[in-house]
């Protein structure tokens, strides 16, 4: 009997010991971010800082007037947008995009009827960089991998990484996942990059963020 | 095809059966390719091989071979060369098949349109394409399509004929299947009940991540 509770309480403390190990483990490595109303989570380093809405605003990341104003003319617009940063010069402003610390951006997009009807696999390469504008152009634009077609359930996308090149942004590489839904009126996609440089350096690290990003509910 | 594909499919078939045989309809089925419509018993179904020999068939943007054709016609003189014309008697056109990587990747919603008639070209080569009804937008699971009515102005031997045309896309985008059902404007106007009927029975399940 005295052996039967010995082995138990023995147990107990080896999964104590376990879950703990665990949960530091979950702890310490990654901070999630998303949204549970859109739907959308990923996954970046905990020594990464998420940007809040008010520095994202102050610094042109995002334009929340712009977008209550497309949704009320009906027009596509962002209804969720986050950036996360290796380093907190990432928030204080776009152009930090091409620069040497690695970001994540993450859009959820609702499409007006227009880019519903139009919108295709290979558009999803241009949500958020205008790729196929910018070969129009002439600028440089150099794809780093292959398009992956992603299938999950009702929800369809891909992942595309490509260096660009222009006067606008200055040369940026980044690496995108977006995914549609079935009635194609909203995107999920989230964005990582930095400069080519930095890009070819934290490689891994944005493998790892990309592949944590998931959809829920499958875009319903 | 594996057991558990094999036992949908008879089901889907049986299901079928069950639902024509006291309806005075006939069932155009494909187990393998998950379709299912519900045609008059009276109209004339024609394979795959028959169409091919028509000519205006031979206009249509059709694979070879499409895993699934089948056309229909409810002439009370129906012959194959009947589908796909200005005819006064309503056909219709089944279709399963493939997207190739590029149709896949460029397909959208609005291309779903273009699969058999491609109606965006002839429109911007001057050639009548009127649209009889709003399209639709169709969702089933993993599954999405369109519903839409146009009127077309082709040369002979097909000439204006007025068509209904579902297409589903699998979330894949690498698999359409298709019905359309026409005739000429006067007969369409006239048919417009029947034809909306057959429409409504088009059946495509939900393919999931297929």
């Amino acid at each position: 009997m005295g052996h039967g509770r010995g082995r138990i309480a023995a147990a107990l403390v080896a999964f104590g010991v376990l879950l703990a190990g665990l949960l530091s483990g979950c702890a310490t490595s990654v901070t999630y971010v998303g949204s549970s109303t859109q739907d959308l989570y990923f996954k970046v380093p905990n020594t990464w800082e998420v940007f809040s809405q008010a520095t994202l605003k102050e610094n042109g990341w995002i334009d929340p007037a712009a977008s209550n104003q497309a949704a009320l003319a009906g027009q596509s617009h962002p209804v969720f947008e986050t950036v996360a940063g290796a380093n907190a010069k990432v928030a204080s402003s776009v152009d930090t995009q091409s620069g040497p610390y690695p970001w994540a951006m993450a859009q959820v997009v609702a499409l007006d009827g227009t880019d519903q009807a139009n919108t295709s696999l290979a558009a999803l390469a241009d949500e958020n960089y205008p790729i196929d504008q910018l070969n129009q152009d002439g600028d440089r634009v150099q794809q780093l991998s292959p398009t992956r077609l992603l299938v999950d359930g009702a929800l369809r996308g891909t992942r595309v990484a490509y260096e660009i090149t222009s006067q606008q942004t200055g040369a940026i590489s980044f690496e995108q996942v977006a995914f549609l839904n079935s009635a194609t009126d909203k995107v999920w996609l989230l964005d990582v990059g930095c400069s080519p440089a930095c890009f070819q350096a934290h490689r891994a690290v944005f493998d790892n963020i990309v592949r944590s990003f998931i959809v829920t509910g499958q875009g319903r | 095809m594996s057991f558990a594909g094999a036992i949908r499919a008879t089901a889907f078939m049986a299901l079928a059966g069950l639902l024509t045989a006291c309806a005075g309809t006939q069932a155009v089925v494909s187990g393998s390719q998950h379709l299912y419509v519900s045609l008059p018993a009276s109209w004339k179904v024609y394979n795959e091989s028959q169409l091919a020999q028509a000519q205006a068939f031979q206009s249509l943007g059709v694979s070879a071979p499409p895993p699934f054709l089948a056309g229909a016609s409810g002439s009370p003189r129906p012959h194959a060369a009947d589908v796909f014309t200005q005819s006064s008697y309503p056909w219709a056109v089944v279709l399963a098949e493939p997207l190739n990587a590029g149709q896949q990747s460029s397909m959208s919603l609005l291309g779903l349109n273009d699969i058999l008639v491609p109606v965006d070209q002839l429109s911007s080569e001057g050639i009548l394409v009127q649209t009889l009804a709003q399209p639709e937008l169709l969702v089933n699971g993993a599954m999405r399509g369109t519903l839409d009515s146009l009127e077309v102005g082709l040369p002979p031997p097909i000439g204006e004929i007025d068509y209904d045309q579902e297409t589903w896309a699998n979330s894949a985008t690498n698999k359409v299947w298709l019905l359309m059902v026409g005739c000429s404007p006067r007969c369409f106007q006239a048919q417009h009940s029947a034809i909306t009927h057959i429409m409504s029975s088009f059946y495509v399940p939900d393919r999931g991540n297929q």
